[in-house]
């Protein structure tokens, strides 16, 4: 469905640049749910925009069935995202002046469906949800967790090919959040819809078929439930590349790893190396003398892969 | 139509805005709304009060005045025309000679007397052919000729001759010395064939009625000046002596704003008799096809001309001046000033509205990007919202200006309008400097196309400011939108 090449995005010109994004490769299949996980500022959101279409790569290709997105018109992004994209944002961005139906026909109001369709297709994606009751209600009279699922519903009006959901349970408490990741599931499983989903809740990323962590804008670790016949790595590994995160810390990211901690590295990406995301090995790699902040990468793509167990 | 509902949904959730970008554009338009029924009602008021006043019919006029050789100093008979080229004096003197009485004539000093004279002033006369060469001119539709003379009535004991040069005449001095009544009045003759070009038109009487249309039977009719009349104590239907000769008052008549301040009307050959000067005018009065033609075809007729002085009814006007006319130029200049900045600050404000409206809205705009809506879309939405201010604002501000004009034609002002006399300047004897003046009530007319531009100018407004802000919208990336933070 979705491959990205090399994506690069960077905001703001020369003297003042922030590279958002600095070489991503994923792919994405078909009616696949997916999450994408990863600190605050790593690039989760700029990814989900590149695939929805509402930005474009700096360098790099983002392909959506087979077509390159950045060679796609203004006006054949917005039909794609009328007719294959529905978005899901953390605050819900529902429109306050207009009623829950009224907010789920946004969509369908951009078509030209008539209107008696329109209407009975508002209603049952609300009915979905479990807002058959709350079709004349203002948002600001709904709860967070009742917004959000509509907010779903609205993404779901045009029968989209892929849910686009950008923390979709930020602004929730756990167990409403529960309730909405379970739609999402749902959606995925009983719809064939693929599904988006980036969340920094670690919780959800445990549970999820496929999980893609980001650090710095890059993919640091790729996991998909498929994979985690992975040896977990050793422990005192892990253990001495903590002391070294904890040690940039103090020193700053951009300080050259003293002699005993690009030892303690080196012996961490041996260990787990071989399972690491291209890109990540060859950012790590490519360069001669690590920096603390490349072991902060390295920590970050070990992390999931740490054996719990004990 | 979804878009429909969801901009009124807005527009209704954000009322506080809504009202203040209505009530903006709608003040800019009432005041537009009552400048111009102000503007409108000036110029009506101006017409009726000017209308009876000027020789309606008149577009100019041509005047063959004494030429002074030295520019600005103005003709006295006691100067003795000592700025006048021997030509000129002898047409002068030629025109007042009748002024210039034997005493012999009158009889032997001491007997009683009673005498009239016609004198022209410096308004030389000229043969009527004048006006008929005037009439075949291009851009002329008619053209009639007119006399107006000071008519002179004296009465008193023959004084005894003086000595000096002139001492056996009967000259002011002589007036002054003896025991002699004067009375001076000026007296027009009027072409009845062509009344709308007479010194007095038929639109002008104000009491009776308007000389006879045939020649023969106006020639025992007079028409009076109504203050004349007054000062005389006459009214229509008495008879009046003038230069001897009896004739019947037909009717009064309003003075013309800027025009002569003729005291007698009567039948131009009449006139022409009794003041010796038969086939003669001194005035020719001329109306033009086209209001436009009339500088040019004045132009013309001095050309052609020689000596002439030619006076159009624009020249005329813009003599004129009182309240009527300052609250004319007042409602024009500054009260246009002040609608045109009224109306540009209630669109700036409705633009300024709206674009703060578009960068609250930054993340619901973005959204509606993200949800599949086109820029146009998006635009159409912004814009429509501020076209249905503009609607609201021009419903308002429609009803404000109607208000404020009822306001003004209720509370009317009176306004008049004067202007300086023309015709000839006074001459011996002193004829009176007369201002003639008017008088009208002030009105603020509204009409439906009034009412039509005001509605129109509020969604006008509301339409700029809405692509303005659409502008804004559809510049707005909907990646950058939805990072916004509210
Ligand atoms: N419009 C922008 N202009 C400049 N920097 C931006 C802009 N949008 C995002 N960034 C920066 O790009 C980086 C990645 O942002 P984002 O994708 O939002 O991260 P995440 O969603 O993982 O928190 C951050 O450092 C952020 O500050
Ligand atoms: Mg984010």
């Amino acid at each position: 469905m979705f491959q990205l090449r090399d994506v690069t995005r960077t905001y703001g010109d020369t003297s003042a640049a922030v590279h958002a994004l600095r070489g991503v490769d994923l792919d994405i299949d078909d009616g696949e749910m997916l999450v994408i996980a990863g600190p605050s500022g790593s690039g989760k959101t700029t990814v989900l925009q590149l695939l929805g279409g509402l930005d474009r790569a700096t360098a790099g290709r983002v392909c959506f069935e087979g077509q390159d997105l950045g060679e796609l018109g203004d006006g054949e992004l917005t039909r794609l995202r009328r007719e294959a994209f529905g978005f899901v944002f953390q605050q819900f961005n529902l429109i306050p002046t207009l009623t829950a139906a009224e907010n789920v026909e946004v969509p369908l109001a951009a078509t030209d469906a008539p209107r008696a369709e329109r209407e009975h297709r508002v209603a049952e994606l609300l009915e979905n949800v479990g807002l058959g009751d709350r079709t004349h209600h203002l948002p600001g009279q709904l709860s967070g967790g009742e917004q959000q699922r509509v907010a779903i519903a609205r993404a779901l009006a045009n029968r989209p090919r892929v849910i686009l959901a950008d923390e979709p349970t930020g602004n929730l408490d756990s167990s409403t959040g529960a309730e909405v990741l379970d739609a999402l599931r749902r959606l995925n499983r009983d719809e064939g819809r693929a599904v988006v989903l980036i969340s920094h809740d670690p919780s959800i990323g445990e549970g999820a078929p496929r999980l893609v962590r980001l650090a710095d804008g890059r993919v640091v670790a790729d996991r998909s439930r498929e994979g985690t016949d992975v040896p977990p790595a050793p422990r005192d590994a892990v253990r001495a590349l903590a002391e070294v995160v904890a040690r940039g810390a103090e020193r700053g990211w951009g300080q050259p790893l003293g002699e005993d901690d690009e030892s303690s590295v080196r012996r961490a990406l041996d260990a787990v190396g071989h399972t690491l995301p291209d890109s990540a090995r060859q950012a790590v790699g490519a360069r001669g003398s690590l920096t603390y902040g490349d072991a902060a990468l390295v920590a970050a793509a070990i992390e999931p892969r740490v054996d719990r167990g004990d | 139509m979804f878009f429909v509902h969801y901009a009124l949904a807005e527009l209704r959730r954000r009322r506080g805005r809504t009202l203040l970008t209505a009530l903006g554009l709608a003040v800019g338009v009432a005041l537009v709304a009552i400048v111009t029924a102000l503007a409108a009602g000036l110029d009506r008021a101006q017409e009726d009060v000017l209308a009876p006043l000027t020789g309606l019919g008149t577009d100019l006029s041509v005047e063959r005045p004494v030429r002074i050789t030295q520019d600005g100093s103005r003709f006295t008979p006691s100067a003795g025309g000592a700025n006048l080229t021997g030509e000129e004096r002898d047409l002068l003197l030629e025109e007042n000679r009748a002024a210039m009485i034997e005493l012999d004539d009158l009889g032997e000093p001491g007997d009683r007397f009673e005498t009239d004279v016609f004198i022209s002033g410096t308004q030389l006369s000229f043969p009527a052919a004048r006006v008929a060469q005037v009439a075949r001119r291009e851009g002329v539709v008619a053209a009639a000729g007119g006399l107006t003379l000071s008519a002179v009535h004296l009465e008193g004991d023959v004084p005894e001759a003086a000595p000096g040069p002139g001492g056996d005449r009967l000259g002011p001095s002589a007036v002054l010395r003896g025991n002699i009544d004067f009375e001076p009045a000026t007296i027009s003759g009027v072409d009845v064939a062509h009344p709308e070009l007479g010194a007095v038109a038929p639109s002008q009487i104000s009491n009776g009625r308007y000389l006879s249309e045939r020649r023969a039977a106006a020639r025992a009719e007079v028409i009076l000046a109504q203050a004349y009349a007054q000062r005389k104590n006459l009214r229509v239907g008495d008879s009046v002596s003038v230069g001897g000769e009896e004739f019947e008052i037909v009717g009064l008549s309003e003075p013309p704003l800027g025009g002569q301040a003729t005291d007698i009307f009567v039948e131009l050959g009449r006139l022409q008799e009794a003041a010796g000067r038969e086939g003669r005018v001194n005035v020719v009065r001329a109306r033009a096809e086209d209001a436009s033609d009339v500088p040019a075809v004045a132009e013309d007729i001095a050309a052609t001309f020689p000596g002439s002085q030619v006076t159009t009814a624009s020249e005329l006007a813009d003599g004129v001046s009182g309240s009527l006319v300052d609250a004319d130029n007042l409602a024009r200049s500054l009260g246009t000033a002040l609608a045109i900045i009224a109306m540009a600050a209630a669109v700036l404000v409705a633009c300024l509205l709206t674009l703060s409206s578009v960068a609250k809205r930054t993340r619901e705009l973005g959204t509606l990007k993200a949800l599949g809506w086109s820029g146009w879309a998006v635009v159409r939405q912004v814009a429509g919202e501020s076209l249905a201010q503009g609607v609201l604002g021009g419903l308002i501000g429609a009803a404000l200006g109607v208000a404020g004009a009822a306001v003004i034609t209720a509370v009317g002002p009176t306004l008049s309008a004067s202007a300086p006399p023309s015709g000839p300047p006074p001459l011996a004897f002193g004829q009176g400097e007369v201002q003639t003046s008017a008088e009208g009530a002030l009105e603020a007319p509204i009409d439906i196309r009034l009412v039509l531009l005001a509605i129109g100018l509020a969604i006008a407004g509301g339409l700029i400011a809405g692509a303005v802000g659409g502008l804004r919208a559809a510049r707005l990336r909907p990646a950058d939108a939805l990072r916004h933070i509210e």
